[in-house]
């Protein structure tokens, strides 16, 4: 799982594992500063959902989103499970490792 | 419009979610940041979109690719299919060319058959909404149909409320005189409103109009007269035709293809049309000689029609019960009169046809499922390695495919080949024979029936075959051997193919029975060695009666001099091919109530030696003398049927009888003939009297001429003889009897010859089907025999259990079979004569044979397996 995907799903997980993706974008330029595009956040949660990681369902509509519904998104077992993997990697990996 | 951007970035389904979150978020900045920082992110979010959405978007398609082609889906996974299945065919071009090679004889049969269908039956009568068009015919205590009289006609036409208009025809043949050779040429008279009813306007000069009627003195031409008598020249109306004698101007010329439809013969028969005298349409209410058509009014029905004329005659039965007492009427719609019969006949050959295709398509379902189950193990790999069953299904078909489509190609040729052929084979008098030819139609009807047998031979083994089970098949190394579905599936196509055999067999050989049933009647003539010519003399020089005894008296006094002629006579209308009738009052009986009762007797003129030529025998009494002639005496011949109806178990001559009731005109009978079938073959023998020519009036006579030696000699001088009396009398539709007789036959023939022919074809089919099957799969068994008989089990009881196995499936076939046989009845009945709709030998003989190749081709690959010692059986891996 890529860094970016981490971050996605960690986002989702801290908007209490029901989030669309206004929210994701806002939460991760809150707590990283980094300011990232909605394509990359949206393809970055699709490729998440092919993998199964997350699901989605839709959510209400409003005239200030031009009638368009909400997509809001949760993390799957398997998401998770894949967070704890890739964290577990990377803590082993870091061990031992001075910068 | 950078909303239009963002949306446009993205996948289609992400679209909505990414350009709503924008959107509620722009809005959010708007409030907190302003308007124009807010438009500044947007369209800095919209720019920074558009790569990882294009990227994901090629991302995505090309997944779905490799996806597409592991499941082995899409344009590209069925041009592969196709391309191996050629390769494979190539492999085997054996097997290709017999399947490709019998699915086009098929296909071809059964387009070329459906062409002819298509051109005599299916197509309209070429008039302007000929469906509207009916036949109004009178039906009596004689029976159904016929014509009718000319005032029947015109009250018809005074009291009807059901018809836009009526026309009366009087088909006759006159002689066109005036040319180098005089020629006799059909037409008819008409009335005037036939023109306006058919709504064809004259494509020269003007149509026939009501004063026409009052005294005709003109004719209106046919397009085919036109050109071939006139050169098609420019000048002829006002011109002068001459027809017996009698001068008519020509007033007008019809378009092409144009004719009045008659009950009597079929389009395009008529070369003139002279306007019906008035006369001759109110005379005589009790003699029916002028067939009538009639337009339905929009929105009438056939069944409205007919109980409107019902009602007129009811009405004309009690204003004149003598003449009209029993009668009624039938209406018929034109086309099916015309054509039912012949379209009926042809269908049935065409369902034979379909029949042999479906017995073809049986082989080659049968042939495909065998080489499926040997391709089982190639089948489970590729389940395995993730094609899905579509795509299984879909390789198996493609070479089903190829070969319908290659079947269907070469059919199309068939069919042309065929058509041309059938032109020549066709019977003279089927209608619109010259006509035949390879339409669109056609052409659609035979890619349906290709695509039908691609279908029916190549869906179903592709989708049992499909069916693999992987783990099975792949330890049987695929042997062969197929599940319990697939079994039945083979079992049934076997069963089938042998029904359908049996059934095309049975109403082959009733049809072959019952040719030979007519063609075996006895006719009451002898037919070898007579020759006929039609000759007719009219016109102002014949208008007295004993001008045209004096004629006929001259001709067979010179035709008995020419050399060969062993004897000579004349008579009205030839044995076999009708005539006309009436009732008649026996004396002795009481006075009848109307002149519809009593005995239906033939009215025929004979002169001279005609009962001679004939070979008619006399059974009591005399013959006609040339005295009886000129005498005027009422002397008749009647036939013995007519003896026995009339005086039964007594002597009949002396006897009389009349036609007239008020008052009567007594005919004496002088003899007794032998009888005839006057009606044609399959109708008995009806009362007939033979009368002397003076009273028998002028009617179109038939000089008969019984020779021996070249027939073709005699006939030449025959024809000499006839032209020296009046070189303007020409004789005309000269021929053998012999060959009149064998054209009565020739439709009759034609259906028998085919469905023989497609019998054979069939039974060979659904022989060679059931060989093949059997033998392929009792072939791949070889290793099961060689396991029991290692196993100890003797070769006769693996040969027992074969062969068990294949008479089992013969056996249902011939029952369902015999159920088809049994459905099929009332079809064939209705065109078999003298013979019952089954045939128990054909069926017993049909099934005996079915059963013992079925044996056969168990047996063969049986006997073969088991010699083969049970090691090297089992090792055959």
């Amino acid at each position: 799982m890529g860094e970016f995907e981490q971050l996605v799903l960690l986002a989702v997980l801290r908007l209490e594992n029901d989030a669309y993706g206004m929210e994701v974008r806002g939460e991760i330029e809150k707590r990283t500063g980094r300011d990232i595009s909605y394509g990359a956040v949206y393809t970055a949660l699709d490729r998440l959902e092919t993998k199964g990681y997350v699901a989605h369902r839709m959510g209400e509509s409003s005239p200030e989103r031009g009638g368009r519904a909400r997509k809001y998104f949760r993390v799957q077992p398997e998401g998770r499970e894949a967070l704890r993997a890739t964290r577990r990697a990377l803590t082993v990996m870091w061990e031992g490792v001075a910068l | 419009m950078w909303q239009r951007v963002l949306g446009l970035a993205m996948p289609p389904d992400l679209r909505d979610a990414v350009v709503g979150d924008a959107a509620e978020e722009f809005s959010l900045r708007v409030s907190r940041d302003g308007y124009r920082t807010a438009v500044r992110w947007y369209r800095w979010q919209a720019l920074r979109s558009v790569l990882p959405g294009v990227l994901h978007g090629i991302a995505r398609a090309r997944a779905k690719g490799r996806a597409d082609h592991n499941k082995g889906d899409g344009m590209m996974g069925w041009v592969k299919d196709l391309g191996l299945a050629f390769r494979g065919l190539r492999k085997r071009p054996g097997f290709a060319m017999t399947v490709v090679v019998t699915l086009a004889l098929g296909v071809g049969a059964t387009t070329a058959l459906f062409g002819v269908f298509r051109t005599i039956f299916l197509a309209p009568i070429p008039l302007p909404d000929s469906h509207e068009l009916v036949l109004v015919m009178e039906s009596g205590g004689f029976g159904c149909c016929g014509p009718a009289s000319g005032p029947d006609y015109l009250d018809w036409r005074e009291r009807h409320r059901s018809f836009e208009g009526l026309a009366a025809l009087n088909p006759v043949s006159l002689t066109l005189t005036g040319l180098d050779e005089p020629e006799r040429m059909a037409g008819t008279y008409v009335t005037a409103s036939a023109f306006a009813m058919l709504e064809v306007e004259p494509a020269q000069g003007r149509a026939l109009v009501e004063e026409d009627q009052e005294n005709p003195s003109v004719v209106v031409l046919s397009h085919r007269l036109w050109q071939n008598i006139f050169g098609a020249r420019p000048d002829v109306l006002g011109q002068a035709l001459e027809l017996n004698g009698t001068p008519y101007t020509v007033v007008g010329i019809m378009p092409e293809d144009f004719d009045v439809p008659s009950p009597w013969g079929w389009m395009g028969t008529h070369g003139y049309f002279l306007p019906f005298p008035n006369e001759d349409l109110s005379q005589n209410r009790g003699s029916h000689g002028y067939p009538v058509i009639a337009r339905l009014a929009p929105g009438m029905t056939l069944e409205g029609a007919q109980a409107d004329m019902e009602r007129i005659m009811r009405e004309l039965a009690e204003e004149y019960p003598q003449t009209n007492g029993d009668r009624s009427v039938r209406l018929f719609e034109l086309h099916d009169y015309l054509f039912g019969d012949v379209g009926r006949q042809l269908g049935l050959i065409l369902g034979a046809a379909a029949l042999v295709l479906l017995i073809a398509c049986g082989n080659v379902a049968g042939l495909q499922l065998a080489r499926a189950a040997g391709r089982e193990g190639e089948l489970s790999v590729r389940a395995a390695l993730g094609a899905s069953r579509g795509a299984v299904v879909r390789l198996l078909f493609s070479e089903s495919f190829l070969l319908a489509l290659g079947g269907g190609v070469v059919g199309v040729a068939v069919a042309f080949g065929a058509v041309e052929g059938l032109r020549w084979v066709l019977p003279p008098n089927m209608p619109r024979v010259d006509e035949l030819s390879i339409d669109g139609w056609t052409l659609g009807f035979a890619a349906g029936a290709a695509a039908f047998t691609a279908l029916a031979f190549g869906m179903l083994p592709a989708l049992l075959a499909s069916r693999t089970s992987l783990a099975s098949n792949l330890k049987e190394g695929g042997r062969g051997t197929l599940a319990p579905s697939k079994e039945r599936a083979r079992d049934l196509f076997i069963v089938g193919q042998v029904a359908l055999g049996l059934v095309l067999a049975n109403g082959a050989t009733l049809l072959v029975k019952s040719y030979a049933e007519v063609r075996g009647q006895e006719y009451g003539f002898e037919d070898e060695g007579v020759v006929t010519m039609a000759i007719n003399p009219a016109g102002p020089r014949y208008a007295e009666g004993s001008a045209v005894q004096s004629y006929y008296d001259e001709v067979l006094r010179r035709v008995g001099d020419v050399p060969g002629v062993t004897s000579v006579g004349t008579v009205s209308r030839l044995p076999l091919f009708g005539g006309s009738n009436g009732n008649v009052w026996v004396e002795g009986q009481p006075p009848r109530r109307n002149s519809g009762e009593g005995p239906l007797v033939e009215v025929t003129v004979a002169t001279g030696d005609y009962f001679e030529v004939m070979g008619i025998e006399l059974l009591e009494g005399r013959l006609l003398l040339p005295e009886d002639s000129t005498t005027g005496a009422t002397g008749v011949v009647i036939n013995k049927a007519l003896a026995e109806k009339a005086w039964p178990g007594e002597s009949a001559l002396g006897r009389r009888f009349s036609y007239s009731d008020d008052p009567p005109d007594w005919l004496t009978v002088v003899g007794v003939v032998a009888d005839v079938r006057q009606w044609g073959p399959e109708r008995a023998p009806q009362g007939q009297a033979y009368f002397p020519l003076a009273q028998g009036g002028r009617s179109a006579s038939f000089l008969t001429v019984r020779g021996s030696g070249s027939l073709e000699e005699i006939t030449a001088s025959v024809r000499r003889a006839v032209l020296a009396v009046d070189p303007s009398v020409p004789p005309s539709d000269v021929s053998t009897m012999s060959a009149r007789v064998e054209r009565t036959f020739a439709q009759r023939r034609f259906y028998t010859t085919l469905i023989g022919l497609f019998a054979v074809a069939a039974l060979f089919l659904a022989a060679a089907g059931v060989y093949g099957t059997v033998s392929y799969f009792v072939a791949r068994r070889v290793r099961e025999m060689g396991i029991r008989m290692a196993l100890g089990a003797p070769a006769t009881g693996i040969l027992g259990l074969v062969v068990k196995r294949g008479v089992r499936l013969a056996f249902y076939g011939v029952l369902l079979g015999l159920v088809g046989v049994w459905a099929s009845t009332s079809v064939v009945e209705g065109l078999v004569y003298g013979t019952k709709a089954v045939s128990f030998l054909t069926i017993v003989g049909g099934a005996g044979v079915l059963v013992g190749v079925t044996v056969l081709a168990a047996l063969l690959p049986a006997f073969r397996a088991v010699r083969v010692p049970p090691v090297l059986a089992l090792r055959s891996e």
